[in-house]
């Protein structure tokens, strides 16, 4: 108990006042010398006790005046809980809005039962507490982050924050963020008992478990939590006994994003079946935009089995294209019973070809066979531009998605620094020596300058075949670049032929992948990435001086499908990872000065924009993610510039709606959590003075004017008493 | 005759006036040591005549009326109302709760005053006149005389009583009942906060002896009332470091109740015993209750006195 006015406690020595006014009437006491003493000792001990018992009673009734009297003037200030009260309540609620909570029972949905926990929880709280909500998607945001009196009106507030959905909603809960972002908010008042709800619908998912380290802290925070504390996570109850059909379209992707006019656009659906029992033959339908391409059946699947069905399909515009399959309906949430991926219809890609004026080789010839014109005016993917090595320092190399380099010289030096920004900044370096390059050059200048080659070529002249000549092996180890060479079905590897070729320096560097290698292992082709780019170093020109290879099917193939590699980075992103941060430049003078995306729930936010040039602007968008169609604006001078789409991909965990049990919910109780209705654990970290306290001043008064009420009515009683008797009025008198 | 010294010292002047022309007159006949003898009892010839009555057999011869007999020659037996001297004792109660006062005198010094007076007029009618002062520690006994210096003497005595200590009023009447052999009248002067059967017990005792006996109860008027209102301290007289503290207010119905029981127990036991029980109050003037009394008593006399 604390007061505010302590120095009216010296007034507490007044209560003595009636005790010793008492024991002076005492003293004052008239004595009576007295014969019949017989008939005052027969009389009854009761009554004669009665009367101290009244005097004592009106004596403490005095004394209660007082107290209440000098108590009320120094203020005290009591526990809430003395007074049948408890100590405020500072509570956030956690809502998870992740996909699998609109999962529908038949009639009724997992968000609004959530909705009705919602109620209940909202029900137990009184004005003296406080309440916040955070809502939990692919991100935790809160939706009232100043914590709120609550009153009906916050009550209602919270509700219709929480209860409202805005459109398809495909979020993945990160439930142990939210949790962090709860723990971690300033308490609403310094003695407010801090309880985190975490309203769910019991998925196993989306807990992060793995991350000991984070939930060790929330759970030292909780325990740590100086006025009191209690985590509670409340679950839908899914006892409707039924067992669960799911299946889902947990992928929808694309060989690649971005392909050329007419060329086939590969696409593989990962459909996969989450439910308790063997589920049912289901059809998917192929889409690009509205347009139907096709159909296809789903083979029933065991619980967890997966399947893939692919389709090809080429597209004859030039642009963004969203291919979209879709598997029919028969569950619970039919939401993720689709998949979507955007494809780019790419025009014009610049590659940029440094080749030998003299061209012995041809090979300059030969690519440009391949990639059809060194005009720009074609109309093909790739549009090259050939400079001798002299003319690379004039260049602005970050015109180019890549750089086919077959000749090296000297004069390259000057130019190497820019090189390998273009490769660290996304761009793709095609290392092609011919047979005009000399060894030392080419290593002093893409090894010992520049680190752009994956390694360094052996000293000494070129490994030649006398004899036979040297076979290549397709390429066994599945790497992005090869995946199509591999296919000696349709494609002509087996048949490549090498007269001469460059070895590499032994040891190879340990961060660099083979491509292509002789039958006997030797190293033909190597790649790496340096940062965002990617490096590919070959050790025999691609014109027809060391090899067969311009006269082989191939040749297309390998130099389309390595310029696609090599370019894919500095391509802009479609289809991106939820967790993914992307960053890409826009170009346009003058600069942009704006960025705003559109999320999938209607929401917009301010990107940021880098400074990386006079007339460039990088504009960066950070996950996570939320997933779905997001729409990115730039702006300059409050005029729209460019519009462009993206998709991020929905976490396909999401759609498993295992719930949290065994062990699982072991591990989260040893963090702290208390499940639905069990027992909190006590957690109360301060001394009872500390909590929420009331003023009992009020208190105090009235009991001292009951007590008052009480004296008066009492003294009037016994005056009265004594008046009557000492009148006669009550009794007969004696006869003799 | 005049009053001795000391009489006024204990008699109020209003109360010596009311009493001075009064005669005390026994109501029954008892031994009288004038008439003397065993015969005392016996219709004799000594003062006035009663009455005639027929002779039976066995009365004597000699108190034949012969006068009558030779008018109507019948026997008639010749009665006379012997006059005898009244042999009183005064038992004055002086246990300590006769000394309790409050606006009035002590009952212990208006006993004392009824005690003299009576002693007055009964000396006065040359009746022998004798002193019991119960109490415990210094019990005093006076044979009954009726000279004149008796008087005194008996004066003497009863200034000098106090009122303290334990009751012995049963003691002191059961002493008495050994001592006294001659008939007479007891006069007990007492509040009587005694054992009531036990009291009753001795009064039949004496009773039975064939001694008259008048119980003069006195009261103070607070005691009868209790009209007490603060809450006090009630000390108890007759035993030391004996006292109650209480609000009179609360234990007056009770002590009323008890009061009004033992006033009605010991009033039937004196009436059941044959004696006479008369209240007297302290704040009352006592000559004037004591004469009402004798007239009374005397009344009584002459319906059962011819003279």
């Amino acid at each position: 108990m604390n007061f505010l006015n302590t120095v009216f406690l010296y007034g507490l020595p007044l209560m003595a006042l009636p005790v010793v006014v008492h024991l002076l009437a005492r003293r004052r006491r008239k004595v009576i010398p007295w014969g019949a003493m017989q008939f005052l000792a027969q009389a009854n001990p009761k009554a004669r006790r009665s009367w101290r018992l009244k005097d004592l009673f009106l004596l403490l009734l005095r004394i209660l005046v007082i107290a209440c009297f000098v108590f009320a003037l120094a203020r005290p200030l009591v526990p809430a809980a003395w007074l049948g009260g408890h100590d405020t309540r500072d509570l956030i609620v956690v809502m998870d809005h992740s996909m699998s909570t609109q999962w529908d029972f038949g009639g009724e949905t997992v968000h609004e039962r959530q909705v009705e926990l919602l109620d209940e929880l909202l029900a137990e709280y009184e004005e003296t507490d406080y309440i916040r909500c955070l809502q939990v998607k692919e991100a935790a945001a809160w939706l009232t982050e100043a914590p709120l009196k609550a009153n009906p009106e916050t009550k209602a507030r919270v509700r219709e924050h929480l209860t409202v959905t805005q459109g398809p909603n495909w979020t993945h809960s990160d439930h142990l963020a939210a949790l962090e972002m709860a723990w971690t908010a300033d308490p609403a008042t310094p003695n407010a008992v801090r309880q985190v709800v975490l309203i769910t619908d019991g998925q196993r998912e989306g807990w992060d478990l793995e991350q000991t380290a984070r939930w060790r802290a929330i759970s030292e925070r909780v325990e740590a939590f100086p006025s009191g504390s209690e985590l509670r996570v409340l679950r839908v109850p899914w006892d409707d006994g039924e067992t669960r059909d799911n299946l889902t379209v947990t992928a929808l992707r694309a060989g690649r994003e971005v392909v050329a006019l007419g060329e086939p656009v590969a696409l593989r659906a990962t459909i996969q079946h989450f439910g308790e029992t063997a589920s049912s033959s289901r059809v998917v339908r192929w889409h690009l935009g509205d347009e139907m391409l096709g159909m296809a059946t789903v083979p029933p699947l065991s619980p967890g089995a997966s399947t893939t069905v692919a389709l090809e399909h080429p597209i004859d515009s030039v642009g963004r294209h969203r291919f979209r399959v879709t598997l029919e309906s028969g569950d619970g949430l039919a939401i993720d019973d689709q998949g979507e991926v955007l494809v780019q219809v790419a025009q014009g890609l610049p590659v940029l070809v440094v080749a030998s004026v003299r061209d012995q080789d041809r090979a300059t010839r030969y690519l440009q066979a391949a990639l059809g014109s060194f005009e720009e005016a074609h109309e093909g993917v790739f549009h090259g531009t050939m400079i001798a090595p002299d003319e690379l320092a004039g260049i602005r190399l970050a015109d180019y998605r890549a750089i086919i380099i077959t000749q090296v010289a000297a004069s390259m030096l000057g130019s190497m620094g820019e090189l390998e920004t273009f490769v660290r900044e996304g761009g793709g370096l095609w290392l092609a020596p011919g047979p005009e390059t000399e060894v030392n050059l080419f290593n002093a200048l893409f090894r010992t300058t520049a680190a752009l080659a994956p390694a360094s070529l052996a000293q000494g002249p070129p490994i030649e075949q006398a004899s036979e000549p040297e076979w290549v092996s397709p390429p066994i180890q599945q790497h992005p670049a090869t995946i199509l060479l591999a296919d000696t079905e349709r494609l002509d590897l087996d048949e490549l032929q090498l007269r001469r070729h460059h070895s590499f320096q032994k040891p190879l560097p340990g961060d660099l992948s083979v491509l292509l290698r002789t039958h006997e292992g030797e190293p033909l082709v190597v790649e790496r990435a340096i940062e965002k780019g990617r490096v590919i170093t070959q050790g025999f020109p691609l014109g027809q001086s060391w090899s067969n290879l311009p006269a082989l099917q191939i040749y297309v193939a390998l130099v389309y499908e390595w310029l696609w590699y090599l370019a894919e980075p500095g391509l802009p992103r479609l289809n991106l990872g939820r967790r993914e941060s992307y960053e890409w430049q826009v170009d346009h003078r003058p600069p942009i000065e704006s960025a705003v995306e559109q999320t999938p729930d209607g929401r917009e936010r301010a990107l940021t924009l880098l400074d990386t040039g006079i007339h460039h602007r990088s504009v960066r968008m950070s996950g996570p993610l939320q997933p779905g169609h997001h729409l990115v604006t730039v702006s300059q001078g409050g005029e729209m510039v460019r519009t462009t789409e993206f998709l991020v991909a929905r976490e396909p965990a999401e759609s498993n709606l295992a719930q949290i049990q065994g062990d699982t919910e072991d591990q989260l109780r040893s963090f702290g959590i208390t499940f639905d209705q069990e027992e909190a654990r006590s957690r109360r970290n301060q001394p009872d003075g500390e909590t929420r306290q009331e003023s009992l001043w009020f208190w105090l008064l009235m009991g001292m004017l009951v007590f008052l009420i009480g004296e008066s009515a009492l003294a009037s009683s016994i005056a009265r008493h004594r008046q009557l008797t000492k009148q006669g009025v009550r009794h007969t008198p004696i006869t003799r | 005759m005049g009053a001795p010294h000391g009489f006024h010292d204990l008699v109020l002047p209003e109360d010596q006036a009311s009493l001075a022309d009064l005669e005390f007159v026994a109501t029954q006949i008892v031994d009288g040591f004038m008439a003397g003898g065993h015969r005392s009892k016996m219709k004799g010839g000594c003062t006035d005549f009663a009455e005639h009555r027929a002779y039976s057999p066995g009365d004597e011869v000699r108190l034949l009326d012969w006068r009558v007999y030779a008018k109507s020659d019948r026997y008639y037996i010749k009665q006379f109302d012997e006059e005898t001297n009244l042999n009183a004792i005064l038992v004055l109660d002086t246990s300590g709760s006769m000394g309790f006062r409050l606006d009035n005198p002590s009952k212990f010094a208006y006993g004392r005053a009824a005690c003299a007076v009576l002693a007055r007029l009964l000396l006065g009618q040359r009746d022998p006149v004798g002193l019991a002062i119960s109490h415990l520690a210094e019990p005093t006994y006076i044979p009954p005389r009726s000279t004149a210096t008796h008087f005194h003497l008996f004066l003497n005595h009863l200034s000098k009583a106090t009122a303290s200590g334990p009751t012995n009023l049963v003691p002191t009447l059961d002493e008495m009942v050994r001592r006294v052999r001659h008939r007479g009248v007891f006069l007990l002067f007492t509040d009587a906060f005694v054992d009531v059967p036990a009291l009753e017990q001795k009064l039949r005792v004496i009773r039975g002896r064939g001694h008259q006996v008048v119980l003069f109860h006195i009261m103070a008027p607070e005691e009868l009332d209790f009209a007490f209102s603060a809450s006090s301290r009630f000390q108890c007289l007759e035993v030391n470091d004996y006292h109650l503290d209480l609000d009179p207010v609360v234990v007056r119905d009770q002590y009323l109740s008890g009061l009004q029981t033992y006033l009605d127990q010991l009033k039937a036991a004196c009436i059941g015993c044959g004696c006479d029980y008369l209240p007297l109050t302290t704040h009352e003037p006592l000559g004037e209750t004591l004469a009402n009394y004798l007239r009374k008593r005397s009344r009584q006399s002459n319906f059962v006195r011819t003279r």
